[in-house]
């Protein structure tokens, strides 16, 4: 039993199988066996070709609709987010559920995404928190008070004219480290100037200026950290161990682990270590700090405070402590808040300034006559150990 | 911890099983070839070399709700030793694709694709235990091994930059294989065929994994950089974080329909459409994707006996 289907020029039959086991044709035929489908088998073929058709199109199955993307799903999502898995609520004493109850009739649908952004960086900014942002296509939210509630002590072009600058052949812009040595009355006070851990810190570069103080035989060093926002960690251990005289505990990390408001994973200590090759210095270090010096700073100064012969002097960092992680709203706007704590090796957690070993203020009228009374001070402690 | 380190061993174990299964598969080709049995038995051996089009759609809820989907059509890459005998089938296979995504809402916030890295090792054999339909379709079930690794790289995202998804699964395979055949004598088209008639081989495959292990970012969905370093922090975080997975938890689906038609010199020409879901329900580490790909390659026939359709 056979029947034939003309497609085209072509003609096709459907037939049963031999006795070999192909599927008989007769001399016309272009394709058999495909089409061969018996009439009790139609049921069956039907539903394989929907198995398939249903295997190789449910993509709905495995991937849920998003969120709704309206004024009050964002800024739900946004409490939520922060609700669960911010660092420090508990430290900072924070009633986020008041926070919500506070913001959460400014929401309704149809509002402007301008007043949106209102509402939010409102919301943000209770957690008061430099590494807490909020990023849309027309602005960005930031915490400035921590900046801009202190004295600024750092005058870059006091620093450039009357340090740097004394005597220019000294200096050397070595990498990313500006750095001179300061001779005062016969002291030789090596002085390095890194404005940003963005900038990468070399092998090499920091190295060649250590090698070079050490040429010299330079009385101590001065880091001068100042203003310094933060930038990869990763620039942080390549400086430290240049200056550790041992394997020592920098700090513990801990990262959020749950949304219960003390969920963290276990400590993580972290280490400095002497570097791997012959520049090292080790004798009187100041680390100059003031409270724009933040975030991968603070972590910095943390190392290096806890260097027996290293004095942080100047003002308390401004902290940042906590490592952001980065996401996104339903509206596709980016946002970043800490989800991590440091504490010292004594446990302390310095989430708001490391404190200074050696708190002084930029002294004007000393900043009149061509002085940095904070380099100064650094320079006494280099001469007299204290 | 004692936990995450047997895991670590499971997987190490579950890796060599997949590699001696890629070595034996490569070496038994040229042992078999010694062995005066029937080939009727012993079944064809190839390399495939399978250039692809794919295209994903991903969400990873740790750093965002929004799905994100392959800008365009991307190239990918999937090659494998394959053995098809008259009752059984089995593939070692290894794909690659490196695509870029990115979300409806970026047309509005301009933000920049993702890259999005995956890598796929699958080995599958399966027996067959029954033929329905006049024989014309042949069932196999059996197994599919499955380790992948799918990374994110969402620059923008800094610190959670890096989200990834690895896992490893055991899956029971199903496939159906139905052999036919084309009258040729005639030109088809502009394609001229020198037999009188042609084998041809439809397959399709559906892999249900039972259970498994997979590794995701932490809760914060932060690269832990305390120390600075990155590489085996990450390499650290993706052990760290280990579990167990059962049907419940995670679900994933893997269905691959392919053509074969002969080639000369006893190769066949593949053509495939392979399509894999895939969802881990856990709270506050929710991933979810589909991938599919388009492939057209040749298999290279490995041993010198009569080809089996």
């Amino acid at each position: 039993m056979s029947s034939k289907i003309r497609v085209g020029n072509l003609q096709y039959t459907i037939g049963k199988k031999n006795m070999m086991g192909e599927f008989a044709t007769d001399k016309h035929s272009r394709l058999t066996g495909i089409f061969a489908v018996p009439q009790w088998a139609k049921g069956k073929y039907a539903v394989c070709i929907l198995c398939i058709i249903l295997f190789s199109s449910c993509s709905k199955i495995f991937i849920d609709a998003d969120v709704a993307n309206n004024p009050k799903s964002n800024f739900d999502y946004l409490w939520n987010d922060i609700h669960n898995r911010y660092s420090f609520l508990d430290y900072k004493n924070i009633d986020w559920n008041k926070v919500y109850d506070t913001l959460a009739p400014k929401i309704h649908n149809g509002m402007p995404n301008e007043d949106l952004f209102d509402v939010l960086e409102t919301m943000l900014n209770t957690l008061r928190d430099g590494h807490v942002n909020l990023t849309s296509p027309f602005n960005e939210s930031n915490y400035y008070p921590i900046f801009l509630g202190s004295p600024q002590n750092y005058d870059g072009r006091l620093v450039l004219e009357n340090y740097l600058l004394r005597d220019p052949a000294q200096y050397y812009i070595t990498g990313n480290l500006l750095n001179t040595i300061i001779d005062t009355l016969g002291v030789r006070v090596g002085y390095i100037r890194y404005s940003s851990f963005i900038n990468t810190i070399s092998s090499y570069d920091i190295s060649y200026v250590i090698n070079r103080f050490l040429v010299d035989s330079v009385d101590g060093v001065i880091i001068d950290v100042r203003n310094n926002g933060g930038g990869d960690v990763g620039n942080i251990f390549p400086l430290v161990n240049h200056f550790a005289d041992e394997k020592r505990l920098a700090y513990f990390s801990q990262i959020k682990a749950g949304p219960g408001i003390n969920d963290f994973y276990d400590d993580e200590e972290v280490y400095m270590q002497p570097a791997s090759t012959a520049y090292q210095f080790t004798g009187r270090i100041a680390v100059l700090t003031n409270r724009s010096s933040y975030s991968a700073t603070s972590l910095f100064s943390l190392a290096m405070k806890q260097i027996p012969y290293v004095k942080l002097i100047g003002d308390s960092t401004g902290g940042g402590l906590g490592a952001p992680t980065f996401a996104e709203l339903p509206n596709g706007w980016t946002y970043r808040f800490s989800v991590t704590r440091t504490l010292s090796p004594d446990g302390d957690n310095w989430e708001n300034g490391i404190p200074a070993d050696i708190l002084i203020d930029l002294d004007p009228a000393l900043q009149d006559q061509g002085y940095d009374s904070i380099i100064e001070r650094a320079i006494q402690y280099i001469i007299t150990g204290n | 911890m004692r936990k995450h380190s047997f895991a670590a061993h499971i997987i190490c174990c579950v890796t060599l099983f997949c590699f001696w299964n890629l070595i034996s598969g490569a070496t038994a080709t040229s042992d078999r070839d010694t062995i005066s049995s029937s080939s009727y038995k012993r079944g064809n051996h190839y390399f495939s070399l399978l250039p692809a089009l794919a295209w994903n759609k991903y969400k990873d809820e740790i750093n965002s709700p929004l799905t994100y989907h392959t800008t365009g059509f991307l190239p990918a890459l999937e090659f494998a030793l394959e053995n098809r005998g008259v009752n059984h089938s089995g593939y070692t296979s290894i794909f690659i694709s490196n695509q870029y995504m990115t979300t409806n809402e970026a047309a509005f916030t301009g933000a920049s694709a993702e890259q999005f890295l995956t890598f796929k090792f699958n080995t599958s054999r399966c027996y067959e235990p029954s033929a329905f339909w006049d024989s014309r379709i042949h069932y196999r079930v059996g197994y599919d091994a499955n380790f992948e690794y799918n990374h994110q790289i969402n620059l923008r995202l800094e610190n959670s930059a890096y989200t990834f998804a690895i896992w490893t699964t055991a899956a029971i395979a199903n496939r159906f294989e139905f052999p036919f055949i084309i009258k040729t004598e005639r030109n088809f088209g502009f394609i001229h065929f020198r037999k009188p008639k042609q084998h041809f081989l439809l397959n399709w495959q559906v892999n249900i994994p039972l259970f498994g292990m997979i590794t995701r970012p932490n809760f914060a969905g932060i690269r832990h950089f305390a120390n600075g370093e990155f590489v085996s922090n990450l390499a650290r975080e993706m052990n760290d974080h280990i579990h167990f997975v059962s049907l419940n938890k995670f679900i994933m689906l893997h269905t691959q329909i392919e053509l074969l038609a002969p080639l000369g010199n006893n190769n066949r020409l593949k053509i495939a459409y392979a399509w894999e879901g895939f969802r881990y329900n856990e709270d506050f580490s929710r991933v979810q994707g589909v991938i599919s790909a388009v492939e057209v390659g040749v298999m290279f026939k490995l041993d010198s006996r009569e080809g089996i359709w």
